[in-house]
């Protein structure tokens, strides 16, 4: 058996760990990875004898041996992928399939130095978790009586006027008023700014704290 | 010597301004109201001293008129000293055009004004501390009690030294710094520039743009956005490191109460009700008067001299004007102000602008546009001024359409001297409601049709403060100062040329000649048509026009309710007066001054004509 499928069925484990099922049958992996149960099971006998998981009967339990690889594993394909999709732009499915067959080459070094590297200034793609599209969210989107933290700006003609008066990525800002008709006050560095629903919509914000 | 007065809108530096140099100047609420650079003299130790005070801006590196005007202003060395206004409640946010403003390397004294704002508020300000950090000299300074200000001019005389705060910028705006240096010799503030898009030099422009690429790339953030990030951090650690929070500061429930959803726009529409009310009550009783005494003591008088048939007419003709600019200038005007002021210096207006921005929207416009509306209220001409505070062209051209179409005090003369005296009030009403639906359908029409980009509000709320009543009244003189001096001179002239047309028997030349298109189109008598176009030179007197060409004071005698009624919509919708028109000029050009000019004869002509079909 190939290093490759070892580490492949146990990050598969420690994926279905994750997601609330810490006992999976056999015939549930070999769904998840798309293989056949019966080869499946074979592998899993000698991952068993290597003290990876033990087998009881038809389910699964991996022992803490087996999970730390599978983790390890886990993580390099979240950075690799982030790393296809946030810093090189690629499609997430083709960044994931890449990833894939990355991981299993990869030394921990460079993944570490990967992660230290996007985790630089302006780029928060590091927090992000395999899979998940982070959805940004305007201004617009919160209610009244907010603590909210500036995290990106629109390019448009109001952009300099708004960074002047402090709304900047980064900076705390609290939503004081929102009428109906989305005109809204924020309150920056202690003063009151009114602002047009079209100015609001290109401030992206997150929660604070 | 020359001094610049700098600092950001709403810190209170004309109050400063004003109180150093003795010359009434405008204590803005609003940002731009001061979009033109204001100067004065003072002596200090028999040295004169020029002292400018500079449009309230939030940043030096802008595109907005006044953020240009200012920048120009401190490179062409205008200044040999400057003194920055501070807003101590807000140190933080008012630092941040400090340190950018240190950057110019001119001997700089800091004012820390508002200081018993940032007492009320629970902060306790290390000025000494301050001055160590900015490596200035730091004045605290109540300017509304006036304590301080004496010091600021000693201050500024005593050889202040260039501040030598320098902002930790990003090691590659640092480096692209040190390389343009190398590449042109260009100073610091010239490559900060030049790395944000603009300044005098092309070339160095040109190379900063690729290394601004360059940055952009590394970062995904632009170099501007870089540097003004660290500008704030830069001014948050030199506020946090002065200030002491003594206590949370109290809650302002009535700011809050005046923006809140439900009783905002309620509060709105009653402040402006009330005021109209006001206006139009204190402003009619003190007209009466005013009319009453001038017809007693000038104009009778005048009449009973002997002089020939020219002069009596011209004579009589300037006596009018007067009596016409002074009856509905100081009445109307002044009230109007007066209360203008009060609300725009207490922060109401702000508030008011930001209620109203949905609504200014459909019309194509922003919040701000509803300050000129309703000053139009008043008269046109220091509406149509105050046009240069909203922010884009498209912005001021639809506003300049709509203010010229608002009822100015002196149409609001002619309803209610007309139309409600002989047609009843529901009548007078009327013809407000349609005027002012118009007005919406042409902001609405318009707001499609005006080329130009719309572009949002972001707007500073002034902080609600207790309007001081010397303050309201200075600011309500300069506001009639200016219709003095722009729309009186003009006002005489037209009545003067009008006076010399009627001598030369023009009236009755034209009144035969506009009769049948007058009797045809808008159901008047040749005469009330005469009335409307000679009103262009004298709006507010086109109800004495008529009263005169008419032959008598009791219209009703003489035209039925129908044809006052429309004689009153048209000369309300019709042409703006001369004075506004110039005005109009001025501010957005000929093109539209003649469009906007064209547009409302059309207007009033068609709803005129509608009116006779309908109704005859």
């Amino acid at each position: 058996m190939q290093n490759e499928s070892r580490e492949d069925l146990l990050e598969a484990l420690c994926l279905m760990e994750r997601e609330g099922s810490p006992h999976p049958a056999v015939a549930d992996l070999a769904r998840r990875i798309s293989r056949d149960e019966k080869e499946i099971r074979g592998h899993l006998e000698i991952l068993s004898e290597k003290g990876d998981l033990i087998l009881q009967g038809d389910l699964i339990e991996i022992t803490s041996q087996g999970r730390e690889i599978g983790s390890r594993i886990m993580r390099k394909h979240r950075v690799l992928e982030c790393f296809f999709t946030e810093m090189l732009g690629m499609e997430p499915k083709a960044a994931s399939s890449e990833a894939c067959a990355l991981e299993h080459g990869i030394s921990d070094e460079v993944v570490d130095r990967i992660g230290n590297y996007m985790e630089g200034p302006g780029t928060q793609a590091s927090r992000r978790q395999p899979g998940e599209i982070r959805r940004v969210r305007t201004l617009l989107e919160f209610p009244e009586g907010m603590e909210l933290i500036v995290s990106n700006l629109k390019r448009h003609k109001g952009w300099r006027r708004l960074v002047d008066l402090g709304v900047f990525p980064g900076q705390r800002i609290t939503l004081v008023r929102k009428l109906n008709t989305h005109a809204v006050v924020i309150k920056v560095k202690g003063c009151d700014i009114a602002l047009s629903p079209e100015v609001a919509e290109f401030i992206f914000v997150e929660h604070a704290g | 010597m020359k001094i610049g007065l700098i600092g950001n809108p709403n810190v209170g530096k004309s109050l400063i301004f004003q109180q150093l140099t003795g010359l009434g100047v405008e204590v803005s609420n609003y940002p731009g109201t001061t979009v033109d650079l204001k100067r004065g003299n003072l002596c200090f130790q028999k040295e004169k001293l020029e002292l400018v005070d500079l449009p309230g801006i939030y940043s030096l590196d802008g595109d907005s008129p006044e953020e240009v005007t200012v920048r120009t202003f401190l490179q062409e060395g205008e200044a040999e000293v400057l003194i920055a206004v501070v807003d101590a409640a807000h140190l933080e946010r008012n630092l941040y055009l400090l340190v950018q403003l240190a950057e110019f390397r001119k001997p700089l004294v800091v004012v820390l004004n508002m200081m018993d704002e940032a007492e009320a508020e629970g902060l306790e300000i290390d000025v000494d501390g301050l001055g160590e950090l900015l490596s200035a000299r730091v004045i605290p300074v109540i300017a509304i009690q006036g304590k301080n200000v004496e010091k600021i001019i000693p201050a500024a005389l005593d050889r202040p030294a260039p501040p030598v705060l320098q902002v930790n910028y990003d090691h590659h705006v640092e480096a692209a710094v040190r390389s343009l240096h190398a590449m042109h010799g260009s100073t610091r503030l010239e490559s900060l520039q030049a790395l944000q898009g603009f300044g005098k030099d092309e070339q160095v422009v040109e190379s900063a743009a690729v290394l601004a690429d360059e940055i952009e790339k590394v970062h995904l953030m632009s170099p501007a956005q870089l540097i003004a990030g660290n500008r704030h951090h830069c001014a948050h650690n030199i506020a946090a490191e002065v200030t002491k929070q003594r206590e949370s500061p109290a809650r302002r429930e009535l700011a809050s109460f005046l923006t809140s959803r439900g009783w905002g726009p309620l509060i709105l529409v009653g402040i402006l009700l009330c005021l109209l009310i006001a206006v139009f009550l204190i402003g009619s009783f003190l007209e009466g008067v005013i009319v009453y005494w001038f017809d007693l003591l000038i104009i009778r008088p005048f009449l009973e001299l002997p002089l020939s048939p020219l002069a009596s007419q011209m004579g009589i003709s300037l006596l009018l004007a007067l009596q016409a600019g002074l009856g509905i200038a100081f009445p109307f005007i002044l009230i109007f102000y007066i209360l203008i002021s009060f609300l725009e210096d207490s922060g109401y207006l702000t508030r008011a602008a930001f209620l109203a921005d949905a609504a200014m929207h459909r019309m194509g416009m922003h919040g701000q546009a509803i300050i000129p509306l309703v000053l139009g209220l008043g008269c046109s001409v220091p509406a149509i001024m105050s046009l240069r505070l909203l922010s884009t062209r498209r912005e001021r051209v639809i506003a300049s359409f709509l203010v010229s179409m608002i009822p100015c005090s002196a149409r609001t003369v002619i309803i209610a001297g007309i139309v409600a005296a002989f047609v009843g009030l529901p009548a007078a009403l009327s013809i407000y409601l349609m005027v002012f639906l118009l007005v919406v359908l042409t902001g609405l029409l318009l707001s499609r049709f005006t080329p130009g980009d719309q572009f949002g509000m972001i707007m500073e709320l002034a902080p609600l403060r207790k309007p001081r009543l010397s303050n309201v009244l200075l600011k309500s003189w300069l506001r009639i100062r200016e219709f003095l001096v722009i729309a009186m001179p003009l006002l005489i002239a037209a009545s003067l040329v009008l006076g010399f047309l009627q001598y030369a028997g023009v009236f009755s030349a034209f009144q035969a000649m506009i009769d049948p298109f007058s009797t045809a189109v808008l159901g008047l008598p040749g005469y009330a048509t005469t009335a409307l176009v000679f009103g262009i030179l004298r709006k507010e007197m086109a109800l004495e026009t008529l009263v005169i060409l008419a032959g008598t004071a009791d219209l009703s005698l003489v035209l039925t309710p129908v044809q006052i009624y429309t004689f009153a919509l048209v000369s309300v919708l019709f042409i703006p007066c001369i004075s506004t028109i110039g005005m109009l000029y001025k501010v957005v050009g000929a093109k539209i001054t003649l469009l906007v000019s064209a547009y409302t004869v059309a207007l009033g002509i068609m709803s005129g004509a509608l009116i006779n079909i309908l109704i005859k």
